[in-house]
C-alpha cells in the first residue's frame, strides 16, 4: 500500500456500489473499485474502498492514503 | 397562481444532430412552439433560453434569428434543470406583468460539442468518476430497505423503453417491446445500474409560450416552485450530484401548497431520470408513492400511459434522451400534450393535472403542477 496512511475516523457503511471498470487513479482499482457513503463523526462522506464492496452496516475506518499525487479517503473495514 | 398559460409547445427530434448548429435546434423548436400556440414572434414580450453547454451569446443569437424586436434576452445556465427554470423565469415574466407573453428555449448539443461549447473541467477528487455513482449507492440502499432486488429498476427503465416507443421524436425508439431481462443484461456501469438504465445523451430542442391571455388548447399554470441544495447531512457532496430526495420533497410541498392540491391529485407525471432508479427516488420524494409501491407499479405496468401512476410518458431522460438545456422543457411540454388530450398512442385516460420535475446537477430543482 502506499504511504502517508492515517487514521481519520470511525465509519459504518449505508450504502456502497461496485464499479466494475478501471478507476482513474494509480495503483487502485485496476480491475474495477467500490465507492460508498459512510456515516462518520463529520456527517456521511463519499469514499472509495480498500477491499470488497461492504454491505451497508459494516463498520470500519475511513483512512487517508496517496496515489501518485492524489491523496483520496478510503472505507477500510474492520477486521471479522 | 392564477392567469398564467402555456399557450404553445414545440420539440424537435432528440437524438443525434452532429451537422446541425446548435442555434438551428433553438429556433426550430421556438418556431414549432410559436406556430402551436397560434401567434408570431412579435407577440413575444421576453425570452429565456437554456443550455449547459452552449458557448456564450447563443442564446441572443437564438432570439435574433426568430426577430430583432429590442426585447429582453436573458441567458439560464442550471444543468439537467436549465430548461425548467427558464420556464420559471418566463412564467413569472407573466405572472407579473412584465409582459403578456414569454418564450423559453432549451437547446443542447452533447453527443457532438457545438464549437466553442463548455465542458465542465474535472476540477474536484469526484469530477473524474462516472457520476452514476451516487445514483447507484441510493439505490442499493433503498433496494436494501425495501427488500427487492433491481428487477424493480429495470421494469422502470424497460417501460420507458416501452413508452419512447409510442414517442416519434424520442432519441431511443425500440424496434421490439424491452424487456426486464434486456434491461438487466446489459453492461454494468455501477451496480444495481446497467447501461440501460442510464439516460441516453441526446442533442435536441425544445420551447414553450407561456401567456396571459387563456388561448385555445392552452393549459393552466397553478405552481411553479424552485429550491436549491438545502441543509441535508446525509447526502454527500461529491462530484457533480445532484441535490437530495428531501429537496425534492420541499419543492414539491411548496408547489402542492400554493396550487391548493394533494399529490393524490396528480394524474401524469414527468420527473427528471438521470438514471431508472432516480425515477422511483424522485416518486417516492414527492409524495406519490412509498419505494414498495413503486417497485410493485413498475412490475405490475402501473408505470406506464394506462398505469395507475403514468410517469415520463415520453419515455424520459432514459428513451426520449438527455439533452441537457432542453430537457425540461420537453419533460413540461409532454404533460401539456398529455393535459390537452394530444398524446396520441401514449395518451393517458383522463389526465387533469399533471407535475413536470427537473433536478440539476449541483442541486437546482424546479416542480411545476399544470392543469386542473
Amino acid at each position: 500500500m502506499p504511504a502517508n496512511e492515517s487514521d481519520m475516523s470511525p465509519a459504518t457503511v449505508w450504502a456502497s456500489t461496485f464499479v466494475p471498470s478501471k478507476a482513474p487513479l494509480p495503483g487502485y482499482g485496476e480491475d474495477g473499485y467500490s465507492v460508498a457513503w459512510v456515516d462518520t463523526p463529520h456527517g456521511r462522506l463519499q469514499v472509495l474502498v480498500a477491499g470488497p464492496c461492504p454491505a451497508p452496516g459494516t463498520a470500519g475506518r475511513v483512512v487517508e492514503r496517496t496515489f501518485g499525487e492524489t491523496k483520496a479517503a478510503l472505507f477500510e473495514a474492520d477486521p471479522a | 397562481m392564477t392567469g398564467v398559460h402555456l399557450a404553445g409547445v414545440g420539440m424537435t427530434p432528440f437524438g443525434k444532430h452532429g451537422d446541425t448548429a446548435l442555434a438551428d435546434l433553438g429556433v426550430a423548436a421556438a418556431e414549432r412552439a410559436l406556430d402551436d400556440a397560434g401567434l408570431g414572434y412579435d407577440a413575444v414580450g421576453e425570452v429565456f433560453t437554456a443550455s449547459s453547454m452552449a458557448p456564450p451569446q447563443t442564446g441572443l443569437k437564438v432570439a435574433h434569428r426568430l426577430g430583432r424586436t429590442g426585447i429582453p434576452v436573458t441567458a439560464v445556465e442550471s444543468a439537467s434543470a436549465s430548461g425548467m427554470v427558464a420556464l420559471r423565469h418566463a412564467v413569472w415574466a407573466v405572472a407579473s406583468g412584465r409582459c403578456r407573453t414569454a418564450l423559453a428555449i432549451g437547446y443542447e448539443k452533447t453527443t457532438a460539442l457545438e464549437p466553442g461549447g463548455v465542458v465542465p473541467a474535472a476540477v474536484d477528487f469526484w469530477d473524474r468518476f462516472p457520476p452514476q455513482i451516487h445514483y447507484a449507492i441510493e439505490a442499493n440502499r433503498w433496494l436494501h430497505d425495501a427488500r427487492c432486488g433491481p428487477e424493480a429498476i429495470a421494469a422502470v427503465a424497460a417501460k420507458s423503453y416501452n413508452q419512447a416507443r409510442l414517442n416519434p421524436l424520442a432519441a431511443r425508439r425500440s424496434d421490439h417491446e424491452v424487456t426486464v431481462a434486456q434491461v438487466m443484461a446489459a453492461r454494468m456501469v455501477a451496480e444495481p445500474l446497467t447501461k440501460m438504465m442510464c439516460h441516453a445523451s441526446a442533442d435536441g430542442g425544445a420551447a414553450i409560450v407561456v401567456t396571459a391571455d387563456q388561448r385555445p388548447r392552452s393549459v393552466a399554470v397553478n405552481a411553479i416552485e424552485q429550491t436549491s441544495w438545502p441543509q441535508d447531512r446525509g447526502w454527500p457532496l461529491a462530484g457533480p450530484c445532484v441535490g437530495p430526495p428531501s429537496q425534492i420533497t420541499l419543492t414539491a410541498r411548496r408547489a402542492f401548497d400554493a396550487a391548493q392540491i394533494e399529490p393524490g391529485d396528480i394524474g401524469v407525471v414527468s420527473l427528471h431520470d438521470m438514471c431508472a432508479s432516480e425515477e422511483i427516488t424522485a416518486l417516492v420524494a414527492l409524495g406519490l408513492a412509498d419505494v414498495e409501491e413503486v417497485a410493485e407499479l413498475a412490475q405490475s405496468g402501473g408505470l406506464a400511459s394506462a398505469g395507475r401512476l403514468p410517469t415520463n410518458t415520453d419515455g424520459g431522460c432514459l428513451a426520449r434522451g438527455h439533452a441537457f438545456g432542453a430537457t425540461g422543457l420537453a419533460q413540461a411540454a409532454e404533460v401539456v400534450s398529455q393535459l390537452r388530450g394530444e398524446a396520441d398512442s401514449r395518451q393517458v385516460p383522463e389526465a387533469r393535472v399533471g407535475l413536470a420535475q427537473a433536478m440539476g446537477g449541483g442541486g437546482s430543482c424546479v416542480v411545476a403542477v399544470l392543469g386542473g
